[in-house]
């Protein structure tokens, strides 16, 4: 199928007129086939992709590529194309978009603006991650945040629309510095000659050319431009100190879109450091190298260490979040060969764990509506099966062996210490917490005697089972063959680990 | 050897299975076909497991010596670059032997639980956890690399934590779940560490890692001469390992999560907690042998720690009242004694002790545990006493078992404990040697201290406990009578030169585990420079005949001691209880020295109150200055607007638009329709654009 990267990424969206078609109770099926037919037509391109290509900053070695000009008087053109960095967080975010769909079942008000909205994120998202042009790829980063906005502050919470409007203007706020980023990107282009083309522009800095802009503020131009575009995607990962929207964000979001958020949104800031930010400027990271370490350090302890203090269930989630994408930011940060295929694989794991950790926190939710760890107790003794499916998700964002997120923490950690020994181990204290607050919480919810107020509590039903299962499943296929997943992006990030100087 | 290949990997997979099938459908299972069923279901994995480590072990045996090392290579792990991780296995005398313990006790004691579980409304959900604590174990002794032994390490935790914390319904033994976990989990810092550096450190010099021992043990040489932060790497490395074992095998300081772990059911206590898991870092370190021979120092530490956690932790047991209790800080102490033949380089002897202990020791866990049952769960010995009428076959198995870790002479501790007392003397020192000493007689006396209070006297349980108390049925006291059997006999696996033998055991190791000859300092000056000469062959016969004659009479002496104030003269006992000074030790030792009071008050509290302050620091630090931010920007905006009012005549107008379409839009989201305003707007940009990428150009 010709302009398959196209259908992928506008599936979803062919699916909206069709929800106004068929009654408001029927619109989540509609969603739901988009997302299903989505998943089935990107399935050739997974079977195709050739593993051997590395992409990243060589021409001609992006796959599936789409090219069109949009506006050709100012060079921007309408071009996709993956390689094994971005393709892996295309199937990323065609599971986590099914199973956030299911996680959308119980969604009984304006269904299908509700719908509408999800179905142009996940357009949105899959666009991220398949544009090539810097102008498409901010067009679909921006469009991106007004479904979002919408989603949290009408399908929300209480405190809805505070979090719905500090998302947004956060976010925007970072994004604003990233345009203007772009806009110099393209206007001092490197060699001269301008343009959009983002493996154009990385190619050319591979070959030693070098941007022509002026300083900014007595700092030299580069640098200004690469902490712009920092800032930008710190605050999607999001880094220390800009992350305090993402616990507000995830409490009061909908179950579904909590899991969006963290299963798919915030590793497009470390996906925008990987395709851009810093192959870029692999001088400016060079020397931004150690601080960056120091913040990926930050992430993982400071996070893990609010994540003990939170009393709200999914509070603490979203602190739990904080730190395992501090140990992305690590492998990154390192860029050794292990490092940066550790990053990788971990945004894939934790997108898979932590989504399943939200939808397990919508299931209790949703039965007791509130989310007070102490405000449970001993419920495993009234819900034994979502007490064990809860136990394997929190065992995987522990880090066991034999689950997914180990094999990711561990190459991470081997990559990192080639470099940073003392930094690595610093990190290891975030593990050692991360299973004091995983098995607390787990302890304070599941045992102990039990609270009497949820004698009745049923355990999961079918709906909940299927948004659930399919990921545990992944989960512990990983743990066993990550090979499957790693074949993909090895190539591409090898070569990237050397582009970086790791 | 096609034989093993083929059967090997079906022993950790048999029990893994049996774990699947018992969690997806043993509540099913249960309900339909009663406990009896399940049991049998849940004892089968082992039982075929044990079938096939028992056959693979007597191929093994027809082999010759220098053949006894298969490597079995499944698939690939993981590997990114240079680093490859494989799924592979290594079928050698060592995990051999301990293929036999976890499958043989495993078996008992799963046929144990049957009784010890009966009636219990999770029944199966604990054969489902026992099975996967069984495959983990396998794991963790046949992985062939560093990795999948971690697994295993990581694995058997799971499996230690689910299972203290069985009957959830009470809070504390959750808590104690908890704490072995995380404490298991600082030692497993220590052990990636370790394996970290190893990886940085072999891929330095090979240029590809596979961490598998056979590649480490060939390189070890190499890696022996690198040096961190000024350190020898072998020293390093072997310490971050240690620290693992520390967590794992309950060694001071990192000890503290056993005890507490008694919460779990008596079966886990005697599998997990005594003959297998924690002696994981024991086998660990025999496995890693070549690379502890290379690091004299920290052997020389891990045997200061054992000797310390051995004497710290009898002493403890002497003052305990809870059955189980003692026999926790027993298995503490008798741990110490195995690291301490590991850090004087007598490999063998440790591991000799880790087989004659996983005996004894299981058969005291599962003899205590019928004595509970048949007192309606009670396990103070304060309300024992006597029972060895009611109960003949659990109470003469324990009382043979308890003769095997006092060191009676030719039950196997006789002959592990010596052994391991000797090395200390000959290739430790005198002074390691007098703590194993005095600890053996410690030992004597808190094991006879505990039969005495239960078996013997007159009882000082309620009369209706002591009515309905009986001997247990046969599915209980025959795996306990089979393992007292094994804890008095198996000692003469490796009788010592001096009493005629040959040590075979050692000898059997030795393809795979290598003794240290001599002082682990001098025969790694022996090693390192190169001078090839060794030392002369003493003869000290003599010296081996007196200190076990002497270490046989001390714990005599200490078994007459617990006689003499437990049973011949209890009142001389009460008499001396009445001096100040041994109140204060008493209390002292049955508060466990305060250690878990001073690691609240110096470790855990501080933490608390961190991320206590931190939760707040973020709260109203971090998030603060964004919402002052927020409130900054909307006061300009507001300064702005009044600004505009006051003075530019015609914004006005447009004023007042903003604030009404800001309003419209606020009450537009809360109200939902928004969605139909911009939501659509930008469906239709998008649809336009589509139809255009795809129609147009």
């Amino acid at each position: 199928m010709s302009h398959i990267l196209s259908w992928i990424i506008f599936i979803p969206l062919i699916g909206v007129p069709f929800l106004w078609l068929v009654p408001r109770e029927k619109a989540k099926w509609v969603a739901l086939t988009a997302v299903i037919v989505d998943f089935i037509v990107a399935l050739p391109i997974f079977i195709n992709f050739d593993k051997s290509l590395k992409g990243v900053t060589t021409i001609g070695e992006m796959q599936f590529v789409e090219r069109a000009e949009w506006i050709p008087s100012l060079g921007i053109e309408y071009y996709l194309g993956v390689d094994g960095i971005s393709i892996s967080m295309v199937l990323l975010t065609l599971i986590i978009g099914i199973m956030a769909t299911l996680a959308s079942w119980r969604i009984n008000v304006h269904q299908r603006g509700y719908f509408a909205m999800f179905l142009l994120l996940e357009t949105a998202m899959l666009g991220v991650f398949a544009a090539l042009d810097l102008i498409l790829f901010y067009l679909f980063w921006e469009v991106m945040l007004f479904p979002m906005y919408f989603l949290i502050g009408i399908w929300g919470g209480p405190g809805r629309i505070y979090a719905a409007i500090k998302f947004f203007l956060y976010t925007l706020a970072g994004s604003v510095g990233m345009l203007l980023a772009i806009i110099a990107i393209w206007y001092f282009a490197p060699g001269g000659e301008r343009t959009f083309d983002m493996i154009e522009l990385l190619s050319r800095v591979e070959a030693g050319q070098e941007f022509t802009g002026p300083p900014i503020f007595g700092l030299p131009f580069t640098k200004v431009v690469f902490v712009a575009l920092f800032i930008g995607f710190a605050i999607k990962v999001p880094i220390f100190p800009f992350h305090t929207w993402l616990p507000d964000a995830h409490v009061e979001a909908p179950t579904a879109i909590s899991v969006i958020l963290a299963g798919v949104l915030l590793k497009m800031g470390t996906y925008g450091f990987l395709r851009m930010n810093f192959p870029l400027f692999p001088d400016i990271f060079e020397w931004f190298r150690d601080f960056l370490i120091f913040l990926a350090v930050v992430n993982i302890v400071y996070g893990a260490l609010c994540a003990l203090a939170q009393s709200d269930f999914k509070k603490m989630i979203a602190y739990s979040s904080v730190s395992h994408m501090g140990f992305v930011i690590l492998g990154i940060g390192a860029a050794t060969t292990q490092g940066i295929n550790g990053a990788v694989l971990q945004m894939f794991n934790h997108g898979t764990i932590t989504a399943m950790l939200f939808l397990l926190v919508g299931v209790v939710y949703d039965r007791a509506h509130h989310r007070q760890i102490a405000g449970f107790g001993g419920l495993a003794s009234v819900t034994p099966v979502y007490a064990a499916i809860t136990s394997v998700a929190f065992m995987a964002a522990i880090g066991l062996p034999g689950l997914s997120g180990f094999i990711s923490e561990f190459l991470i950690l081997t990559g990192a210490f080639k470099v940073y020994k003392t930094a690595t181990i610093i990190s290891g204290l975030g593990i050692i917490f991360g299973a004091a607050y995983m098995l607390w919480a787990y302890q304070r919810v599941f045992f102990g005697k039990l609270n009497t107020k949820y004698k009745e509590l049923t355990d999961m039903n079918f709906v909940e089972l299927a948004s659930v299962i399919p990921l545990l499943l992944i989960v512990i296929y990983l743990g066993i063959m990550p090979n499957s997943i790693i074949s993909y992006f090895e190539t591409s990030l090898n070569y990237l680990s050397r582009v970086l100087g790791g | 050897m096609n034989y093993i290949t083929s059967v090997i990997p079906w022993v950790p997979i048999l029990p893994l299975m049996g774990a699947v099938i018992l969690g997806l459908f043993g509540k099913r299972i249960y309900k339909r076909f009663g406990e009896d069923i399940t049991g049998i279901v849940g004892c089968a994995a082992p039982i075929l497991a044990a079938v096939l480590a028992f056959t693979s072990f007597f191929v093994l045996l027809g082999l010759d010596p220098a053949d006894r090392l298969i490597r079995i290579e499944m698939m690939d792990w993981f590997s990114v670059a240079d680093l490859n991780i494989a799924w592979s296995f290594r079928y050698d005398p060592l995990s051999a032997m301990m293929l036999l313990i976890i499958t043989g006790i495993g078996s008992l004691i799963h046929i144990y639980g049957m009784g010890y579980m009966h009636d219990d409304r999770s029944f199966w959900r604990f054969f489902s956890y026992m099975n996967l604590f069984v495959a983990a174990m396998l794991m963790l002794v046949l992985g062939d690399n560093l990795i999948i032994m971690f697994l295993g390490w990581e694995g058997v935790g799971l499996c230690s934590y689910l299972l203290i914390g069985f009957w959830f319904d009470e809070e504390a033994n959750a808590i104690a779940g908890k704490k072995a976990f995380i404490t298991n989990r600082i030692g497993d810092l220590g052990f990636l560490a370790g394996i970290f550096l190893v990886v940085l450190y072999s891929y330095q010099l090979f240029g590809t890692v596979t961490l598998s021992f056979h590649d480490l043990q060939s390189g070890i040489e190499e890696l022996s001469k690198q040096h961190v932060i000024g350190f020898p790497l072998l020293e390093v490395v072997g310490l971050c390992f240690f620290i693992g074992a520390m967590g794992k095998s309950a060694q001071i300081p990192l000890y503290v999560w056993l005890p507490d772990a008694m919460a779990g059911p008596t079966p886990v206590s005697a599998l997990i907690h005594a003959a297998t898991m924690v002696t994981a870092g024991v086998y660990m370190m025999g496995r890693m042998y070549f690379l502890y021979t290379l690091a004299p120092y920290i052997l020389g530490f891990v045997a200061v720690v054992a000797a310390l956690t051995c004497l710290i932790s009898a002493t403890i047991g002497m003052a305990q009242f809870d059955i189980k209790k003692v026999l926790a800080y027993s298995t503490v102490s008798q741990l110490g004694y195995m690291f301490l033949a590991m850090g004087v380089g007598a490999f063998s002897a440790g591991i000799f002790h880790l087989l004659t202990h996983a005996a004894f020791k299981a058969a005291l866990f599962m003899g205590s545990g019928s004595v509970i049952v048949a007192l309606h769960h009670k396990q103070d010995m304060r309300e024992m006493g006597g029972l060895l009428k009611k109960m003949p076959i659990t109470g003469l198995s324990f009382i043979a078992a308890t003769m095997a870790i006092m060191g009676f002479p030719l039950t196997s501790g006789f002959f592990s404990k010596d052994e391991i007392l000797w090395k200390a003397f000959i290739q430790g020192s005198p002074l390691l040697w007098l703590v194993g000493f005095l600890t053996a007689g410690i030992t004597s006396f808190y094991m006879w201290r505990l039969v005495f209070m239960t078996f013997f006297g007159e009882t000082r349980a309620d009369k209706h406990t002591w009515e309905h108390c009986e001997e247990q049925p046969k599915r209980t006291v025959v795996p306990i009578a089979i393992l007292a059997v094994a804890a008095l006999t198996i000692g003469f696996l490796n009788v010592p030169h001096f009493l005629g033998g040959h040590s075979n055991f050692t000898g059997f190791l030795d393809p795979v585990v290598h003794d240290i000859q001599g002082k682990p300092m001098e025969n790694y000056e022996l090693i390192t420079s190169a001078s090839a000469h060794v030392g002369e062959y003493e003869d000290h016969t003599a010296m081996e005949w007196g200190l076990m004659i002497a270490s046989v009479l001390w714990t005599l002496l200490t078994a007459y001691i617990a006689y003499y104030f437990y049973i011949k003269k209890p009142e001389k006992r009460l008499a001396l209880m009445q001096i100040l000074t041994l109140q204060w030790i008493f209390k002292i030792l049955e508060n466990k020295y305060y250690v878990d009071e001073l690691y609240e008050a110096v470790v855990i509290g501080p933490i608390r109150k961190l991320f206590l302050f931190l939760g707040a620091f973020d709260a109203m630090v971090v998030d603060g200055l964004v919402n002052l931010a927020g409130f900054l920007g909307r006061a300009v905006g507001k300064f702005i607007g009044i600004f505009d009012n006051e003075i530019v005549d015609g914004a006005v107008n447009g004023t007042a638009w903003t604030a009404q379409t800001g309003g419209k839009g606020v009450g537009l989201l809360q109200s939902g329709r928004i969605q139909t305003v911009i939501g659509s707007s930008l469906i239709l940009f998008l649809m336009v654009a589509f139809v255009v990428i795809f129609f147009l150009t």
